[in-house]
């Protein structure tokens, strides 16, 4: 009996950290632009969907049968979203900067419809499908119980060295040590030199390669389809928000909470699994309107 | 001067109106006649739905190439309801008021098509239901102004039971999605199966919503449970994100798992060779697989759909194909599209289809289409997987009897409806 639960127990801990790891590394993106450049990017749900879009072009259209099709659209795509990102935060953004926040959540809106429509024009409204890359196609056991290979090969060192590396920029580099002072004090920076334009505009970029990144690397697990950006954006807001805005330790402890009340509750609740990711937002929400690891909003926007 | 100016005027004007009476009277007569289209236009059903509108537009042009129907041309009105029932209501209402259809066929989403129903039954105006499955809208909330002319819920559900009664599973879990087609096919599985077939154990049942992206929980909860086989009513990416999941986990190793979406050519080629094998899936119509009898007409309209649409017709397709064929046939019998008459005559009239024979029964409107379920496995004929082993059901042997439609109205009826 105990070996039972344990198993059981082990399972759904171990398939809640795979979720966990997952929405993080969607999140990152999110989150980080949002700490340096105070905007909420609901925008970021498109720039997966396209990650995952363009995984699948590469792999059904540019190089069909190609063996190490996978690795090279996973190294190319992000890439390519990034310079999207780019393109993005040039065109629309940085227009918008210094407006009320009403209108930039406007405007990031309407580039979702734009980008979900131009999914539709451009692949077409059916589902379509990116195959796991060969040899991952499978299982692993783990303690005698079964996980996918492509989850625990694949999804989890990518988003643990996504974790790591922002970390690492972060906290180690002259870069990073900039954009932190951005996330605490944007005028200051300005003030004291920093190229701001170009400071946005790199970790737009980042955010955006991470989003990119978070497509890819999940195309294989699910269906592709238009709508697809909507569907992720709610989930990321609730972790990161969940987690504090802005702040990249949060956006991890928001997702790792997410990822185990979505397992553990489908195991023990299933019929109110839903609900309880949002109630913990809610009462965190009220006791703590910054998040569990967020700072207070810079003022003055 | 004066008088003869008038006669030759009056003379003049004799003769224009008898030379025009006729030709307006032609003009009465082929008058075409208007169907309304009423399907989710836009969004991810428009998927769907294009075909279906193109299976409606070939048997329109066939028709009308052989003259029409009482001498008269088919024309369609179409208008999108963006699966929202507000907007189906509305558009419905606009069809026949302003746009002067005769009747209004369509509708993919179970809960706009019960929305629309009301309002046909309001209007008394006829609404032909094409796709839709609910079982109650020709069960408890029929009425004489619907028909359906494709399969209902309570079908699919039953002919999965049967085709599961013949193995031995005793064991089973269920997973749907949260919405009334889910709960409802995944009842009428289970109520049917437990009449066929004793000593069959429900072990849990899972909802994820609709569009959801991730199920590793509900696979390795389902696994936890050990059954000997699960029941899913998923369908679209749903199932599509399921199945690819699930088979990383070494799911259907472990259990025989029996869809009733799998049978679909939007999730067969999708999926294409990462589709498992041996799954059960229960579906209307295959291409590659015509009514014994039909093969000709079979093909025939197979080509006619690929080179409008560019693949392969699916069940929704050609049910909009088959639709507007009964239809003209039944107005050709009414000789009239008049509400009354022709959904009299529709009630209890039998068609011989590409389908097969069918029957509209007279007593819910509902048509008697076979339904089949088969086991997937990979034909070297087509990049996607294809079916074997397949059983068929007749409409009567899996319908809801006279008496079962009946008492389910009666009691529809006490809860003050």
């Amino acid at each position: 009996m105990v070996e039972l639960l344990t198993g059981d127990y082990f399972v759904t801990f171990f398939n809640g950290l795979i979720i966990a790891l997952g929405i993080y590394l969607i999140s990152s993106g999110l989150s980080l632009v949002f700490g340096v450049l105070g905007i909420l990017n609901f925008a970021h749900g498109s720039l997966y969907m396209y990650g995952a879009f363009l995984v699948f072009t590469v792999m059904r259209y540019l190089l069909p049968g190609v063996p190490g099709a996978f690795w090279i659209a996973l190294i190319v795509v992000p890439v390519v979203i990034a310079v999207i990102g780019i393109g993005m935060e040039i065109a629309f953004l940085r227009p918008i900067y210094n407006a009320d926040h009403l209108y930039q959540l406007l405007l990031t809106y309407g580039l979702v419809l734009i980008f979900g429509d131009l999914v539709k024009l451009i692949w077409g409204a059916e589902n379509q499908s990116v195959s796991r890359p060969a040899g991952f196609e499978g299982t692993i056991e783990i303690f005698g119980n079964l996980f996918p290979s492509y989850q625990v090969w694949i999804l989890i060192p990518i988003s643990l060295a996504a974790m790591l590396g922002l970390y690492l920029f972060l906290n180690r580099t002259h870069a990073g040590r900039i954009v932190r002072a951005a996330t605490q004090d944007r005028e200051m920076i300005s003030a004291l030199g920093v190229n701001v334009r170009l400071l946005y505009t790199g970790v737009f970029a980042l955010g955006a390669y991470l989003g990119g990144l978070g497509g890819a690397v999940l195309a294989p697990m699910g269906a592709l389809y238009p709508g697809m950006d909507f569907d992720i954006i709610i989930d990321v807001f609730l972790v990161v928000v969940l987690g504090g805005l802005g702040s990249l330790p949060g956006t991890a402890l928001g997702a790792f909470i997410f990822g185990e009340l979505r397992s553990f509750g489908i195991l023990y609740v299933p019929q109110f699994e839903t609900l309880f990711i949002y109630i913990l937002m809610a009462v965190v929400l009220v006791a703590r309107p910054q998040g569990l690891l967020g700072k207070q909003v810079q003022g003055g926007h | 001067m004066r008088r003869r100016f008038w006669g030759q005027l009056v003379v003049l004007l004799t003769i224009l109106t008898l030379i025009t009476t006729p030709a307006m009277a032609q003009q009465k007569k082929s008058k075409p006649i208007k169907i309304g289209l009423l399907y989710a236009l836009s969004g991810l059903a428009a998927v769907y739905t294009k075909g279906t509108i193109i299976g409606h537009e070939i048997a329109a042009d066939e028709i009308n190439e052989k003259g029409g129907v009482l001498g008269r041309k088919i024309e369609f009105v179409t208008r999108d309801n963006k699966l929202k029932p507000g907007i189906a209501v509305k558009e419905f209402r606009r069809m026949v008021t302003r746009d002067q259809v005769d009747f209004v066929m369509g509708i993919i989403s179970s809960g706009v098509a019960l929305a629309v129903s009301q309002v046909a039954k309001e209007m008394k105006v006829l609404f032909v239901d094409t796709i839709a499955q609910t079982s109650a809208l020709t069960g408890e909330q029929g009425h004489p102004y619907v028909v359906r002319t494709n399969t209902n819920s309570t079908i699919i559900g039953r002919t999965a039971a049967l085709a599961a009664a013949v193995q031995d599973w005793k064991k089973f879990y269920f997973i749907g999605p949260d919405y009334e087609w889910g709960h409802v096919v995944n009842d009428d599985f289970w109520k049917f199966l437990q009449t066929k077939k004793e000593g069959v154990e429900k072990l849990g049942e899972l909802w994820p919503k609709l569009g959801e992206r991730d199920f590793s929980s509900h696979i390795t909860t389902m696994l936890a449970a050990n059954p000997d086989a699960v029941f899913s009513s998923l369908w679209g990416g749903d199932l599509i994100a399921f199945i690819k999941q699930a088979t990383a986990y070494g799911f259907f190793d472990k259990t025989q798992f029996i869809s009733t979406g799998a049978g679909d050519l939007d999730i067969l080629k999708p999926l294409g060779k990462e589709m498992p094998d041996g799954l059960m899936a229960t579906f209307f119509y295959a291409f590659d697989m015509p009514v014994p009898g039909k093969e000709k007409e079979n093909e025939a309209f197979v080509a006619k759909f690929q080179e409008k649409a560019g693949y392969e017709p699916k069940s929704g397709d050609i049910a909009g194909y088959v639709s507007t064929y009964m239809l003209a046939e039944a107005i050709e019998k009414a000789g009239t599209t008049e509400t009354e008459k022709l959904a009299a005559t529709l009630h209890g009239m039998s068609f011989d289809t590409v389908l097969g024979p069918v029957t509209i029964r007279d007593f819910d409107g509902q048509s008697t289409f076979g339904y089949h379920a088969g086991f997937t496995y990979t034909n070297p004929d087509y990049p996607f997987k294809r079916l074997k082993d397949v059983t068929r059901a007749e409409g009567e042997e899996v319908l809801e009897t006279k008496a079962e439609i009946e008492k389910a109205r009666a009691e529809y009826r006490k809860k003050g409806h």
